[in-house]
């Protein structure tokens, strides 16, 4: 169903048809207001940044849009074009904001069952260190508490990206969290052990 | 994307469509696992693919405005309901035949059908006439719509709507 109007609406847009050339627009702005709502992107920027996405989707993109295979939806083409872009144009301060905030939480949700958190919160003062704990993990355990962590997803958007089951991605979480605090304990009582 | 043979990357990322159709989770385990391999590394297409995931969900499929979307029939229907200009909105008949029931070409089919029912000789050639002008009658109730707004464009001096319909005719019956 969804193929089909896709099919429809690239033939439309081919013939230079003026309304699927105007639900492009809509869409587009459709997707910088989503990403506005999460980096705070001015109103004034959304206007520019549409125009200029809509010039090189003219340019750059019409010959591309002919060979498009279907193997997604139009919408999430779209979406990954204008995301590009806003990494062109956003890239540096989004990430680093994302990364702080997430390596806020990752530290909070680590040591939430232990007493002393905030001692232990205290001693995870780089990411570095994080970094360093992660590699006892597998690589399919590294790479969701990454992207649960860093880039801010919910298990079941990880899922979804990963192909695995929801309550697969949920166990390996804990499972991974378990690890973590297991390392860094373990780090606090060899140093702590030196010391006297 | 492209690989080669040998999994290698002959592109430096892989194609938008890739990476929204792995968002969508609607792409095969192969090129999902390759894809997954190169955003460990790249930054670029690691930001696209979350930022995907995360809207994916909220952004609705493309189409275009309803009435283009609406089979000829339908649109001339609700053209010739705004001309007379009535607060009853129109609906669509899912029964052709009652449509029909105001032609020429029904109420002929209908009589044939009770002749030969009626009479002991030729029944057999009145049970085919009425056959062949039920089909007329179908025939009529689909595409008087068509030709009646033709007629109209035509009448009203309006080339331009003619010419419409004429090549939407031609787009359904293939010609030219």
């Amino acid at each position: 169903m969804s193929i089909q109007t896709d099919r429809e609406f690239i033939s439309a847009l081919v013939n230079g048809d003026n309304a699927a050339w105007t639900e492009i627009a809509k869409c587009v702005e459709s997707w910088l207001r989503t990403a506005s709502r999460r980096h705070f992107i001015p109103d004034e920027d959304i206007q520019d940044l549409r125009q200029d996405i809509l010039e090189k989707f003219l340019e750059n993109n019409h010959e591309r849009l002919q060979r498009f295979s279907f193997r997604c939806r139009l919408s999430s083409w779209i979406g990954s074009v204008v995301n590009n872009h806003l990494y062109d144009n956003y890239t540096s301060s989004i990430r680093r904001e994302r990364r702080e905030e997430g390596f806020e939480t990752f530290k909070r949700n680590i040591f939430e069952q232990e007493k002393q958190s905030e001692r232990l919160i205290e001693k995870i003062d780089s990411r570095e260190k994080v970094e360093k704990a992660l590699e006892q993990l597998t690589p399919a355990e590294r790479r969701t508490i990454r992207m649960l962590y860093w880039d801010g997803l919910k298990p079941v958007d990880i899922a979804r990206i990963t192909g695995e089951k929801n309550t697969t991605i949920t166990s390996r979480i804990s499972r991974a969290r378990g690890k973590l605090r297991e390392v860094f304990l373990e780090n606090d009582k060899g140093k702590g052990e030196k010391a006297i | 994307m492209r690989i080669s043979e040998n999994n290698i990357y002959i592109d430096d990322h892989p194609d938008h469509e890739d990476l929204a159709a792995v968002a969508e989770g609607n792409v095969s385990p192969w090129i999902r696992k390759r894809i997954l391999e190169h955003i460990e590394n790249c930054e670029s297409c690691r930001f696209i693919l979350v930022e995907l995931a995360k809207q994916v969900d909220e952004i609705p499929n493309l189409a275009l405005p309803a009435v283009e979307n609406k089979p000829l029939e339908m649109k001339i229907v609700e053209e010739s309901s705004e001309d007379k200009q009535t607060d009853e909105p129109v609906k669509a008949s899912k029964r052709p035949w009652r449509r029909a029931g105001d032609t020429f070409f029904f109420w002929v089919a209908s009589s044939m059908f009770v002749i030969s029912l009626l009479t002991t000789q030729l029944n057999v050639h009145f049970l085919v006439a009425g056959a062949f002008f039920g089909l007329l009658a179908v025939v009529d109730y689909s595409y008087r719509n068509i030709f009646a707004s033709l007629v109209k464009a035509w009448r009203e001096g309006d080339d331009e709507k003619a010419d419409e319909v004429i090549e939407q005719l031609k787009d359904r019956f293939k010609i030219g």
